[in-house]
């Protein structure tokens, strides 16, 4: 499928996000073909394959993180689960990103902070606490390289970049950590195209001082409440790599 | 080498300077109140001090101002602006003569620049300022002889100072350090020399001193030394009365000496660290840019370097090949990247590295334009460069090219 991934003849559109420690995302995306029919989306610890109607991807879908029974095996509270979860995160980051890290360790402490809004289940009734939802909240595809259809530069493969990426089910939030004054004419132009022809796009550039201060928290304010609220819709937590059984929605 | 070789770039204008273009170690932008954009460059030698070029339309370039060196046996090699203030080193040939040290000038009229203060290092035992650091407003760290210390070798004179000018019409010193050893009265012994040259030489190499003084607003408690043979030192300037070595990492020898610029990528926890080639003719070669991982800042490693053409192919065309100075990410009218990495490598022209990945940096695109005429060499010698915030790459030629602008197309 190298050359493209916005698909437009017959208004639909498929999404390959290569992310992570990927040195060559043209190798990645020379291993796909389009998504098969009864699949709306693919994910793995290297690349998310979107549909335009694939469901959100949350730290509880399954296919982006390897854990084994053994792994899990000393892991006996939601709390370490989410802590193993940052890590397997912070794995998918380059050493040399000071700034992706800060940002994603803040997100995990807004992740918490978020649930704490929510209204404690009654613990005689129910068996989850609201800290569960935890795993609900938008999984950060790190380093994230958006393959560009084959007519925006047909000799090559092209992909767009931004720092981190959330796909929420409706759209997918590209988060720009870079100082704009250091962005190069190509990478802009990719971007600009992405912008300009991916409806569900949205991009939100972090200032440089939101990231600096050492106290700074997680700049919620530059995204939208749906984003924020990262549970609404849902009828139960999961955590990650649920149990396909978990997986079937509730009637 | 007659004809250009160039990559991903194009050149836009050629500015020869008035005939007189040979370009030193500092070009610093400045755009005016009334939104007029002139790059200050200093120049190689005698007989000019420094020019003004506006840049306003980086595709017609003009020359609107050049002033004089007192005299011949001097030269301003360096000099930096913020603001309408123009810091300009001066560096004399003979020990003990003057002015040695650095003067300030008020550019609000970039025509007709007016002196505000001198800051004089002269003494005899120093030949003044080789290159300064001055982009806060506040600070100028030098790198100068002193009036007061005596080196142990007379190429050791060039210690690392730090020069308040928050009031620009009083410039006092802060603070100083120096390699351990190298002065009369220090405890340390003498360093051992990499490549031991004749004494009676003042320039050259097979030198214990300060090139480069990084410091930059964002981290103002760090300062960043290329020191020659001595190599790369990040300082603790947080008290700058008592400044401290963090850290300190060097590659000569086996490598032929001469660290010039010790470059912070403070967001990837990275430095970007220049050798200078001093010699023609590829006799010090490899002098190299080297990339390495200071996330740990005690404890600096060397990952890679960035690549250069073949010796066989450079080394011998005439002239310097290899490493000299970078576009150093300095606040202001700017390019900042921690990505992309723009360096004058002398005869191999203004070369453009992507660090994406710092283990293995990728040229990019290059610009090595024909040897200009009236130089002394038959090749171009790109001595210096500056990239503006739109991606405007201003470059020098060190004999008599003068300013090239170029567009990068990357």
């Amino acid at each position: 499928m190298v050359g493209w991934a916005l698909r437009h003849g017959d208004g639909y559109i498929e999404t390959l996000v290569v992310y992570g420690l990927v040195t060559n995302p043209t190798t990645v995306a020379a291993e796909l073909g389009p998504l098969p029919d009864d699949m709306s989306y693919l994910l793995s610890g290297r690349y998310a394959l979107l549909s335009e109607n694939a469901p959100a991807l949350r730290l509880s879908s399954p296919g982006w993180i390897d854990l084994t029974p053994e792994g899990l095996i000393d892991i006996n509270s939601t709390d370490l689960l989410f802590k193993l979860t940052l890590e397997k995160i912070i794995t998918r980051i380059s050493s040399f990103s000071k700034n992706h890290r800060i940002f994603v360790e803040r997100y995990f402490d807004f992740i918490q902070d978020q649930t704490k809004k929510l209204k404690q289940p009654d613990q005689n009734t129910e068996i989850f606490t609201r800290y569960d939802w935890v795993f609900s909240a938008w999984l950060p595809l790190t380093h994230a390289r958006i393959l560009l259809p084959e007519k925006f530069k047909k000799q090559e493969p092209c992909f767009a970049e931004f720092d981190i990426a959330f796909w929420t089910g409706k759209k997918l939030v590209c988060v720009q950590l870079k100082q704009s004054d250091s962005t190069v004419k190509s990478e802009r132009e990719k971007r600009d195209y992405l912008k300009n022809n991916h409806h569900q796009i949205e991009i939100v550039s972090i200032p440089r001082d939101r990231l600096a201060d050492k106290d700074m928290a997680f700049p919620a304010d530059l995204f939208d409440k749906a984003f924020r609220e990262f549970w609404s819709g849902l009828n139960l937590p999961q955590g990650p790599s649920p149990s396909p059984i978990l997986m079937s929605p509730l009637n | 080498m007659s004809e250009t070789l160039s990559k991903n770039m194009k050149l836009i204008d050629h500015n020869t300077l008035g005939g007189f273009g040979g370009v030193g170690e500092g070009m610093a932008l400045q755009v005016t109140s009334k939104g007029k954009r002139v790059l200050w460059i200093a120049h190689e030698g005698p007989p000019k001090n420094f020019s003004g070029i506006d840049v306003t339309d980086p595709k017609n370039t003009k020359l609107i101002c050049q002033t004089e060196l007192p005299h011949q046996n001097m030269r301003s090699n360096s000099l930096e602006v913020t603001g309408d203030i123009l810091a300009v080193a001066y560096q004399v040939y003979e020990l003990g003569l003057e002015p040695a040290g650095f003067e300030l000038f008020d550019v609000s009229d970039p025509e007709n620049p007016k002196s505000i203060s001198k800051y004089s290092t002269a003494g005899p035992n120093s030949r003044g300022a080789h290159c300064l650091w001055f982009v806060d407003g506040e600070y100028v760290h030098l790198a100068s002889g002193t009036p007061d210390l005596v080196p142990r070798h007379p190429r050791d004179d060039q210690i690392y100072q730090i020069i308040d000018v928050r009031n620009p019409s009083k410039p006092l010193e802060s603070g100083r350090w120096w390699y351990p050893g190298t002065m009369e009265g220090d405890d340390a012994p003498p360093p051992e020399r990499i490549i031991p040259e004749p004494m009676d030489q003042l320039r050259g190499g097979d030198a214990f001193r300060l090139h480069n003084a990084n410091v930059y607003p964002e981290h103002p408690d760090r300062a960043y030394l290329g020191y020659i043979d001595g190599g790369a030192f990040i300082l603790d300037i947080s008290d700058k009365s008592k400044p401290e070595v963090i850290s300190h990492w060097s590659p000569h020898n086996p490598y032929p000496g001469f660290t010039h610029t010790v470059m912070p990528l403070f967001d990837r926890g990275l430095l970007i660290v220049s050798d200078e080639c001093i010699k023609d003719d590829a006799e010090d070669w490899p002098k190299l840019t080297w990339v390495i991982d200071a996330r740990n800042e005690k404890n600096l490693v060397p990952i890679s370097t960035l690549p250069l053409p073949p010796v066989e192919e450079f080394g011998h065309k005439g002239g310097r090949f290899g490493s000299h100075n970078l576009h150093e990410n300095r606040p202001g009218p700017s390019f900042r990247s921690e990505e992309i990495i723009v360096g004058a490598f002398f005869n191999a022209g203004i070369r453009v590295y992507n660090l994406k990945n710092p283990y293995q940096p990728e040229l990019i695109a290059y610009f090595v334009p024909p040897g200009p005429e009236n130089s002394r060499v038959p090749t171009i010698q790109m001595n210096e460069v500056y990239v503006d915030e739109n991606g405007i790459v201003y470059a020098g030629d060190r004999w008599s090219g003068g300013l090239y602008v170029m567009e990068m197309d990357i």
